[in-house]
């Protein structure tokens, strides 16, 4: 079991020392789905019953040893990120693997408790796999579907429509890049409100434009987002020093795909921890 | 309409009374009165914070002032509803005296009953987000300190009464930082962003996971990584202030 991990991480490692971070976009549709595939058929064909040294060391992923070792990984992983943000990031090539280690463990894990599922202990194994599933799921959508996801931000001047928008690129490395929208954004109003000069809400009304030259009003402000063919458009900001008389905004613009399962596993995992709370 | 600000002191006072006299009964094994007094002080805090609702003819949820007393409010719920499912009495000590402080503040403070909150904290999971989050922290540090006590005076029902409260704080912290995670979609558009709170919360929940998944042998490992657990924890709450690499957490408010 360590030696796939230490392997695994090992060509990690050398990779982030010839290529630097992940070049992220290279992970893309289809691509993501092909290695999501090929870690749910690892997780299906490992066996159940290891006949040789290399098959346990598979298998044991799916213990409890298993769990406590990848959950470690994740610790240490996440130590990094906490306290050396400028040398360790999530586009470290070894932070996906750690991440696709408790995969595998969790996919393990769910799997034996579905084959040795036995009428009669339901509750408890029904909250087992709504938790682990849920949390499955909700990962998998984080690393796999980073790929296909995008934080963009416009600086949209009132009264001027604009679909330029720009985006991190992939490794953080090199700055801003541009990203034409499918549609373009027109900032017709800024509204604030103000109790005793303390700012308590704001908000802006947009026009949304698509190819077809078909518009739509609609109103965004903060925990108000707007969703409009694929992506969220949020009310980031504004200039400060002018306030209600603020000539631009700032819009935070999401697309992202996976989102959906990620959504699935959070609800999921939600509701199976409730489940536990109250089975006690 | 009076202003039931001025009566905050008599709320807290009441509520505290209630509260202590329902943790008495509870050690002295008079368990229905004990839950009659915690629930009584669960309904005083609610009464209140309903009045200052008419009075204010909105939601009391706009203000640092009224955040404290749903903090409070679901505290003392919390160790009401933990004593009449688990039987844990050490909670709701736990959760009258985090309550009682934010009452305090709120009498000590009075400019904060009319403080606006920042328009990204005006929300409807503010609340719970972070009152789930209390509550699992009391829990947690109880469980912890049980399972370090049980290192050097090995008790079964020591033992077994920290596994339930780790089980419980781990559903509970998990709650909190999935509530969270959707919150945060909502208003920065990404369910998980790896910001420098949420890394250390999830450093924790993982820490307290990999205590629950020890072996039962392995109970001193168990209480040692829950110990490391709860340092994490601390550092998520309020250590994340003071560490320079945290400077530009989206958690960090004014």
């Amino acid at each position: 079991m360590y030696a796939i991990a230490i392997i695994l991480l090992g060509i990690a490692m050398v990779l982030q020392v010839l290529v630097g971070n992940i070049p992220i976009r290279l992970f893309a549709m289809p691509m993501n789905i092909i290695l999501l595939i090929g870690l749910l058929c690892a997780i299906g064909f490992t066996p159940s019953d290891p006949k040789n040294k290399v098959s346990k060391a598979f298998a044991d992923y799916g213990t409890r040893q298993g769990a406590v070792f990848c959950f470690a990984l994740g610790v240490a992983a996440m130590l990094l990120l906490a306290l050396l943000p400028q040398y360790y990031a999530t586009a470290n090539w070894t932070f996906p693997v750690v991440i696709i280690l408790l995969l595998y463990s969790l996919g393990l894990a769910i799997r034996r408790r579905l084959l040795t599922f036995r009428i009669g202990h339901q509750r408890r194994n029904i909250a087992f796999l709504i938790t682990h599933t849920g949390l499955f799921l909700a990962l998998a959508a984080g690393c796999f579907g980073a790929a296909d996801s995008y934080t963009l931000h416009q600086l949209s001047y009132i009264g001027q429509p604009s679909a330029e928008a720009v985006q991190e690129t992939e490794n953080n490395a090199t700055g801003l890049a541009a990203y034409t929208l499918p549609f373009s954004i027109t900032t017709d109003d800024f509204i604030i409100e103000t109790e005793d000069g303390e700012t308590t809400a704001y908000k802006a009304i947009l026009t949304l434009t698509n190819a077809d030259s078909v518009s739509t009003v609609v109103t965004t402000a903060t925990n108000r987002p707007v969703y409009y063919h694929g992506y969220h458009i949020y009310l980031s900001s504004y200039d400060r020093q002018l306030a209600g008389q603020t000539a631009y905004v700032v819009l935070d613009i999401t697309k992202q795909p996976w989102q959906w399962l990620m959504l699935t596993g959070i609800l999921l995992l939600l509701f199976g921890l409730c489940t536990y709370i109250l089975k006690e | 309409m009076t202003n039931p600000w001025t009566y905050i002191l008599w709320i807290t006072v009441l509520g505290t009374l209630l509260n202590s006299i329902g943790i008495t009964a509870g050690y002295l094994h008079r368990e229905r009165l004990s839950m009659a007094f915690l629930w009584s002080a669960v309904a005083v805090q609610g009464l209140f914070i309903l009045w200052l609702w008419m009075a204010l003819s909105h939601p009391p949820m706009r203000t640092m002032g009224d955040t404290r007393l749903w903090y409070t409010f679901f505290l003392y719920l919390s160790g009401a509803a933990v004593f009449t499912i688990y039987r844990f009495r050490w909670i709701s000590i736990f959760t009258t005296v985090l309550g009682l402080v934010f009452n305090i503040i709120n009498i000590a403070r009075p400019e904060l009953h009319t403080e606006p909150l920042q328009p990204v904290l005006q929300s409807a999971w503010f609340i719970p987000h972070v009152s789930i989050y209390m509550f699992s922290y009391a829990v947690l540090g109880c469980a912890t300190l049980l399972m370090l006590i049980n290192l050097y005076r090995h008790s079964p029902d020591r033992q077994q009464a920290a596994n339930r409260l780790l089980r419980l704080g781990i559903a509970l912290f998990g709650i909190g930082m999935l509530l969270g995670a959707l919150w945060a979609k909502q208003a920065w558009g990404n369910y998980w962003s790896w910001d420098a709170k949420e890394t250390w919360a999830a450093m924790a929940w993982t820490l307290y996971l990999t205590a629950l998944h020890c072996d039962r042998k392995h109970t001193k490992t168990a209480a040692i990584v829950s110990l490391v657990a709860f340092m994490a924890l601390q550092m998520c709450w309020w250590g994340i202030r003071y560490l320079p690499q945290a400077a530009d957490s989206a958690h960090v408010y004014g």
